[in-house]
């Protein structure tokens, strides 16, 4: 859904963009603006370069070409005229802006001491368009029900790069926070949910209050570190389940565990192809070695588009809960082109 | 005979008028330089140390200071919500083009709002900073002329606009 872009894009690019054919605009997934190079759209994992008048083509010659104004105009208009308000996130290559869009930078780096200071120059910008997808986790969500605690599993949900963690586990938070409990596992009520939100892709929060519905028994920690934010969480605002995504490292495995040795039920995502692939990773081979997680999700994009994603579920001895992968087409759909249509 | 009498009041009343909206002009210069001096150090403390949006930060900064000072950072932060296509430099220079002259102060600190509009929101907190603190040094160099002026001239030209209207009216009965 490109138009939920529009609100902060500005100039040639933004016009560009608003003649492209409406089919085009409702399954795009990324805006990708290089300067002196084609303006490209990705939609259903194929490119798609727009010239000034909005024609989108396969090919690149004819595209219109952002100058290097026009990337400094985006630069102006995604942050508020405020770049210093994201120097932190500058410093990782990307801004989360309002909508929960990551906006990824390509640029010139200024090191000070060996690390990146800012980034500045920048004349690339990789547009990730946030979707919500209500629903996202229901298919699988009796399966990663622990009837006896009266809560769900601790949960890894993995997945390579753009391949719907984020937009399922924030359907998951969402189920879990309202109570919405499969058939056979009706608790009564929700649980208390944290979100540890260190990109702010989660929930989005705009000041504080989350763009998307994650549920009403939802803390959102918005921008935090994930280890330190995890264990503030516990402390602090006793969660039932934690939410925190992209795991990987020794400290984020250190921070899983001392939630769960507190009784936290976790959900987290992380970056791989399937559990052989996490295993090589340290810090997620401590965490599946000592089966810290009773349940895997493991999510597979179809290869043809309107296959929709599907999703895997192992127990924490990697046998699949349920012999047949579930293939919801309706969600299926959703996921791939849905714009966010409230259910 | 009356006539003239009501003439000569009116130009004596004209002249002290003209005299005292002089001498308004020379007080109200330096507190507007207090103002803007204020409104920046607000400024700072938003974009320094809560790193807040420079649209949010610059609406608090107009609340601090009433009058045209006001005016002129609540227009800025008003442009730069309303328009994603201008720069922010742009956006406070357009301010300044539409506030400026309801204002008292003059020239100098014009130019020295104008630099630090060059600045704004293109770098990171530290240097933002920096360039507040450069502003705010010479305006303050300006506040103290502007002061010394108000004491020597402020007097000067109620006198003047008085006497100079008897003299007139004197003259002209």
């Amino acid at each position: 859904m490109l138009d939920r872009l529009f609100p902060i894009l500005t100039g040639p690019v933004r016009r560009a963009c608003e003649r492209m054919p409406a089919e085009l605009r409702r399954v795009a997934e990324e805006l990708r603006v290089r300067a002196e190079r084609p303006l490209e759209v990705v939609a259903a994992g194929k490119p798609w370069f727009v010239s000034a008048d909005g024609t989108a083509g396969p090919h690149p010659s004819g595209a219109y070409r952002p100058t290097r104004e026009d990337c400094d105009r985006l630069m102006e208009c995604i942050t508020r005229h405020s770049l210093y308000s994201f120097e932190e996130q500058m410093r990782r290559g990307f801004i989360t802006v309002a909508g929960g869009h990551r906006v990824g930078l390509a640029g010139r780096a200024v090191v000070e001491n060996g690390r990146i200071r800012l980034l500045r120059d920048v004349t690339g910008l990789n547009f990730r368009i946030a979707r919500e997808v209500i629903g996202a986790a229901e298919p699988v969500f009796s399966q990663l029900i622990d009837l006896a605690s009266e809560s769900i599993h601790h949960t890894l949900v993995l997945s390579p790069p753009q391949g719907g963690k984020t937009t399922f586990v924030r359907d998951l938070a969402r189920l879990v926070s309202y109570g919405r409990w499969p058939l056979g596992a009706s608790f009564g009520k929700g649980l208390k949910v944290g979100i540890v939100d260190e990109r702010s892709e989660i929930a989005a929060c705009d000041k504080g209050v989350p763009a998307f519905d994650v549920g009403p028994r939802t803390d959102v920690l918005d921008g935090c570190p994930k280890a330190e934010g995890m264990l503030m969480m516990v402390r602090s605002l006793s969660p039932d389940v934690l939410v925190v995504d992209e795991i990987g490292g020794a400290e984020d495995a250190g921070a899983v565990e001392e939630a769960a040795h507190a009784g936290v039920r976790v959900v987290a995502t992380a970056h791989a192809w399937g559990v052989t692939d996490a295993e090589k990773r340290p810090g997620l081979a401590r965490l599946i070695a000592n089966r810290t997680f009773g349940r895997y999700v493991v999510l597979q994009k179809g290869r043809t588009a309107g296959a929709g994603v599907r999703a895997v579920v192992l127990d924490a001895d990697f046998r699949p809960v349920n012999r047949k992968p579930f293939l919801a087409p309706a969600t299926a759909d959703m996921l791939l082109g849905g714009g966010g249509e409230r259910v | 005979m009356m006539l003239k009498w009501i003439g000569a009041t009116c130009v004596v009343v004209a002249a002290a008028a003209t005299g005292f909206r002089q001498a308004s002009r020379y007080a109200r210069r330096p507190r507007e330089i207090r103002q803007v001096i204020a409104a920046i150090g607000r400024l700072e403390t938003e974009v320094g140390f809560a790193t807040t949006p420079l649209v949010e930060a610059l609406e608090a900064a107009a609340a601090s200071c009433a009058g045209p000072v006001g005016e002129l950072f609540r227009t800025a932060a008003r442009l730069m919500d309303s328009s994603p296509h201008l720069t922010a430099a742009e956006c406070f220079r357009r301010a300044l083009e539409r506030s400026w002259r309801y204002t008292a102060m003059r020239g100098a600190e014009l130019q020295t709002l104008w630099q630090m509009a060059a600045s704004l929101g293109v770098s990171d907190r530290h240097d933002q900073v920096r360039h507040f603190r450069m502003a705010v040094s010479r305006l303050e160099a300006e506040e103290r002329v502007a002061e010394e002026e108000r004491r020597k001239y402020e007097p000067m030209c109620r006198h003047l606009g008085v006497l100079g209207g008897a003299l007139a009216a004197v003259l002209l009965l």
